[in-house]
Order: C-alpha cells, then structure tokens, then sequence
C-alpha cells in the first residue's frame, strides 16, 4: 500500500480533478464531433480509449512533476527506471510486422498501445527535468 | 472562482474531483472491456456514465458542504437548481418517453438523466440541512448536560 | 483526529455560534465544524486567524499533550 504525506494526497487530489475535469471536457467535445460526423479513431471505443489516456496521462506527469508520483519510501530513481525499462518492453511487445498506428487516417488499437508506452517512457524523463529544476533552484538560493 | 471557496471546502472539491476521476476512469475501461450493449450506442452509454459519475461529484459536494461558495445564499441556488430538473423531467415524462426499450437504456434516457442531475442538488441540500440540524441539537443537549 | 474541545470551549466562553467564528474568520460553518470535530486539519494561517479572534495562542487551541512522550 503506497503512504503520501499530506501535501502529496493534496497534489494527487488536486490533479485527480483537473484530470477528471479534463475528461468531462473531452468526452463532450468527442459527442459534439461525433453528433457532425466527424470520426477520427477506428470506432468510437478507441475514441474514448485515447482520451481515458490523454487525461491519466496528464495525471500522471503532473504529479510526477510536483513530486506526488513516488511515496515517501519509494526510490524514485529506481522507480523511474523500471517505468523507463517497462516502457520499452512494453513498446517491444506490442510492436508487430502489422503495427499500424493509422488505419485510413484514423487511430487504431496499436496507436493506444504506443500512448501507454510513451508515458511509461516519460516519466522518468519528467522526473529528470524536475530533479534538474530543483537542483538549478537550490543554486540560485545558495548564491543569495 | 475557486477563491470563493475557503479551504476545507477547496480540499474537499479536490478529493471529490479526484473519487470521481478515479470511478469514471474504472466505469469506462470497464464498460470497453466487459462489451455488452445496455444502451442505444455506446455514445449513449458514455455520455450516461460521464453524467452519473458528475451526478456523485455534485451530490457529496452539497452533502460535503462544498458546493455553495462562501457567499452564496444556498437555499436560492437549490431552488434555481430545482427550475432545469422539473424542466427536463416534465420534457422526458411529456415526451411519452420510456426507459427501457428492447432490454436496453432508450435514446433519451439522458433527457431523464440530466433531470436527476439537477434535481439532486436541492435534495441532497434539505437532506443535509436536516442531518446538520439534528446533530446541532445533539451537540446542544450534551452542553446543557455538562 | 482527535476533536478539538478546546476550540469549542473558547468559543463558547465568548459566546460565538459556529457561523459567528466563521465569519469573523472568512471560512464556513461546516469548517468550523470540521476542524472541532477533528476531521480537518487548518493551516497555519486559518489556525492564526481563529486564534487572534479568540484571543489565545496557538497553544491554547492546537497543541496536543501526549503523556507517553519524553522529553
């Protein structure tokens, strides 16, 4: 069971809204295209796939980024690294001879599976900007 | 906007926004997978998930004491609440509408949907001004006793 | 959380209903209500503002004394 402190649930809580907000943005926007026509995923199931995507994403960095993704017993170097190690596997075995990320120029099942690949992927990478941010940050206050 | 809330209540918009984020994410990934058809299209079935799940986002919000910002008058913006769900029920209910239609959620199961939406506000409000009422007079009983 | 009965009797010896300290410290009754019974922790800055209306220090209202620990 991870353990946040309170300023981390705080975080959490407070991109788990801006997420869920997100969704309820995109989900009406996506009726609004469909109700004109307007189709650009395979079916309407992948649609809904790629924004559940889109904002767990954004829930996900977001948090990693203000230091609310690994608890306070976690390692968050080594955490990232299996997320990064992950993200490769996971991108290796989902690729196939028909890997096809646009069917007639429409997303398609395969294009969900390299999203979740690429977030695996980014949070380490989020989690390096941030440690640099905070590294650069601690300079500056040093040299006042 | 959000600074008309004081901070319990910025706290408890928050967990709630974040329940709600979490029910709507297992509905919807749920709904894909499990794969069987309980509305007109799976358009319908979202867009009813989405609002069910906004619909308990709003109700623990009233009930939490979240809602209403700090200047508000409540008791008015529950009547206004009530004005759009007697209007959407009477639309549904003078729609000859039906529910149910072939063993599926029927197309303007919606309509019925969003009257539920609006008029929960205001219930869940009167339900908690009685709970509120009552614990008062439990807490005043216990001073007097002291 | 424990309840902060502290909170309620300095309340009361100034005679202030739940909504009159919420006003007098710009929140709501319900997180007056909250915070007496012990289910949120304020900030700092709330904690001060309560404080100055009820005139008592921090200590008065929010120190906790645990008896098992040593100095």
């Amino acid at each position: 069971m991870r353990e946040y402190d309170e300023y981390q649930k705080f975080i959490r809580y407070k991109n788990g809204t801006q997420a869920f907000l997100l969704l309820s943005i995109l989900l009406f926007l996506n009726s609004l295209l469909n109700s004109l026509n307007v189709q650009w995923g395979e079916t309407y199931s992948i649609e809904t796939l790629f924004l559940l995507e889109i904002s767990i994403g954004y829930y996900v960095l977001k948090n990693t980024y203000q230091g609310a993704f690994f608890d306070k017993y976690e390692n968050p170097k080594r955490q990232s690294l299996y997320s990064f190690l992950w993200g490769l596997i996971y991108l290796y075995l989902v690729h196939s001879p028909s890997f096809a990320i646009f069917i007639d120029g429409k997303i398609s099942q395969d294009f969900l599976h390299l999203f979740v690949g690429i977030i695996c992927l980014a949070i380490p990478m989020v989690f390096l900007i941030r440690t640099m941010v905070d590294k650069s940050r601690e300079k500056k206050r040093e040299m006042k | 906007m959000i600074s008309e809330f004081d901070e319990y209540q910025k706290f408890l918009r928050y967990k709630y926004g974040y329940h709600s984020f979490g029910i709507l994410f297992a509905l919807l990934a749920v709904n894909h997978f499990v794969d069987y058809p309980w509305a007109q299209s799976t358009e319908e079935e979202t867009m009813i998930l989405a609002s069910v799940v906004a619909n308990y986002f709003v109700v623990r919000l009233v009930f939490g004491g979240a809602y209403y910002g700090k200047r508000e008058n409540p008791v008015l913006a529950s009547l206004v609440a009530f004005v759009p769900g007697l209007l959407h029920l009477s639309a549904y209910l003078t729609g000859q509408s039906v529910l149910f239609e072939n063993g599926r959620l029927a197309d303007n199961a919606f309509v019925f949907f969003s009257a539920l939406f609006w008029m929960s506000i205001p219930i869940t409000y009167v339900v908690r001004a009685v709970v509120d009422k009552i614990r008062e007079r439990k807490e005043d009983l216990e001073t007097k006793s002291r | 959380m424990a309840k902060n009965m502290r909170l309620k009797s300095e309340r009361a010896k100034w005679g202030m209903s739940q909504q009159d300290l919420a006003d007098a410290v710009d929140v709501t009754r319900q997180t007056i209500s909250a915070i007496e019974r012990g289910d949120y922790n304020p900030t700092i800055n709330l904690c001060i503002r309560i404080c100055r209306t009820l005139d008592v220090t921090l200590n008065d209202l929010f120190w906790e004394e645990n008896d098992d620990e040593g100095i």
